[in-house]
């Protein structure tokens, strides 16, 4: 047992988006549930945007995974590239029907015009890295959420090029548009705190100080996925000298060089 | 897989990286600190060099103007004084010599032409006599004005005395009371300044006021100078 603490901690930062590592702050639960509110009322679109690795991902899956159980919705991690997949990917989701041959643009938005939808019971569709589709795609979900048969919730990384496609495409139909910022050093604190608690590794969970936090907060910027890759090289860290040399351990707190070692490895600092 | 050792190397290079911006601000500093007290250190020697030459050019300039006042430019002036008398005794000697001369060469001339031979010689030297007495009055005059400048700049008690002996000399015995007063309250232990005191009110009729001011002088500073002034006056020699 003693000797899995440093592999268990560490396997609990492996950047595998998962519904069950769901951590749940203040601030995000906040968003989370004005999210919630947003779906349940009648817009067209809803716009989930921040940089990478603030946790857009796991917050779609989140979501996903609580309105499966009220509703239709359907998330694409990865996005369809082509056209005719796209299409016949939702038609399949959506309606069941599916096509073997090429499924254009006109023969989908008929089928979906046809469709009868029940108020708020709307079929949604959660679209990750939505700043991959070309721009004439997007232009036709828009043209699908125009119809009011479905309704999609995107979420793209906040660049300069992405707040353009904002712009340009959803400016007068989206209905809520949510920002998704990385966390602040105390987020940061009950982040990892609560990551390892669910893990049960209560030694390692209390051998992060408020100090120790700080300076991990300094590297990523309080970016979870940044974060996330730094503890589990951190940790990996921790279980060579537990394996090799166990008394430059201190099982008091975390060390400042092993995170610093880390963010070398990490390329979070240039050395 | 991580090697562990590579990365402690790269580590220890980073930290020495990231040391090495507040070991130079140390060593700017530490530079700056060193060179703000070296130039205060040798600031404060150079003041401390020239308070000690203050003092020293103060007490020797004192003692030129103690000299001064001791030597006094009446010496000088004395001696300018004598030369024409010297000189007068000369051409006396060397006019007596020729008038000898020209007496025994004259001797059995007539002796009224000896007469006017003496009267051509004598007028001369009475003329000579008045024309020196003249400038030295005006040379002492001058003397004094420019030391009454002085005094005036710097109020030392050395130039009042000066002043107070030159105008006693020329035998302006009130200005040389009131400069030998003056002197005595700049600085009452110059022992000069109380007896020209003394003896400027004698030559002004005030003998009791000098005989009391040199008792009391005497009681405090039991100046022998003053003693024996005071001796001469009680027993009538001084006039």
């Amino acid at each position: 047992m003693e000797n899995r603490i440093f592999k268990d901690s560490r396997d609990v930062f492996l950047d595998i988006v998962n519904t069950k590592d769901y951590i749940e702050l203040d601030r995000m639960s906040g968003i989370y549930e004005s999210l919630l509110d947003s779906i349940k009322k009648p817009l067209k679109m809803i716009l989930l945007y921040g940089k990478p690795g603030t946790g857009k991902s796991m917050f779609l899956s989140k979501l996903h995974q609580s309105l499966q159980q009220s509703q239709k919705a359907y998330l694409y991690n990865t996005p369809i590239l082509d056209e005719s997949e796209f299409f016949k990917s939702i038609a399949q989701d959506l309606y069941g029907m599916s096509y073997s041959g090429e499924l254009n643009f006109t023969q989908f938005i008929k089928v979906v015009e046809n469709k009868d939808v029940n108020g708020s019971l709307m079929p949604v569709i959660l679209l990750d890295e939505a700043q991959l589709y070309s721009t004439p795609l997007m232009e036709k979900i828009r043209l699908l959420s125009d119809t009011r048969k479905v309704k999609f919730v995107i979420a793209l990384h906040k660049t300069e090029k992405e707040d353009i496609i904002a712009k340009e495409h959803f400016q007068t139909r989206i209905w809520e548009s949510i920002k998704l910022d990385n966390s602040n050093s105390t987020e940061l604190k009950i982040y990892i705190q609560k990551k390892l608690l669910k893990a049960n590794c209560f030694d390692t969970a209390s051998m992060f100080t408020q100090k120790s936090v700080n300076l991990i907060h300094k590297l990523t910027n309080g970016n979870y996925r940044d974060t996330n890759k730094l503890l589990y090289t951190m940790f990996d860290i921790y279980v060579y000298y537990k394996e090799n040399n166990p008394s430059k351990i201190n099982r008091t707190k975390i060390s400042n060089k092993i995170i610093e070692m880390a963010a070398i490895h990490t390329r979070l600092i240039n050395a | 897989m991580l090697n562990i050792k590579e990365l402690e190397e790269r580590h220890l290079k980073y930290k020495i990286k990231s040391y090495i911006p507040y070991i130079i601000i140390i060593v700017i500093l530490v530079a700056i600190i060193i060179v703000v007290s070296s130039l205060y250190i040798t600031n404060n020697i150079k003041k401390e060099k020239t308070i000690l030459h203050k003092p020293i050019e103060r007490q020797i300039s004192k003692k030129i103007q103690e000299v001064k006042v001791l030597l006094t430019p009446s010496l000088g002036f004395m001696k300018r004084v004598n030369t024409p008398v010297e000189v007068y005794s000369n051409k006396k000697i060397e006019l007596e010599k020729k008038q000898n001369l020209k007496t025994s060469k004259k001797k059995k001339r007539v002796i009224k032409e000896e007469v006017i031979v003496e009267k051509v010689i004598t007028t001369p030297i009475v003329q000579e006599k008045k024309r020196s007495i003249k400038i030295k009055i005006t040379q002492d005059q001058k003397d004094i004005k420019d030391v009454i400048k002085r005094f005036k700049i710097n109020n030392n008690p050395a130039l009042s005395l000066f002043v107070a002996k030159k105008y006693y000399q020329l035998g302006d015995y009130h200005k040389s009371y009131n400069y030998a007063l003056i002197t005595n309250q700049l600085n009452n232990n110059i022992e000069a300044s109380w007896i020209i005191f003394a003896k400027s009110l004698m030559k002004l009729d005030k003998k009791e006021m000098a005989i009391n001011t040199l008792k009391k002088y005497i009681d405090s500073s039991h100046s022998p100078r003053a003693k024996i002034l005071l001796d001469e006056i009680q027993s009538g020699k001084f006039k």
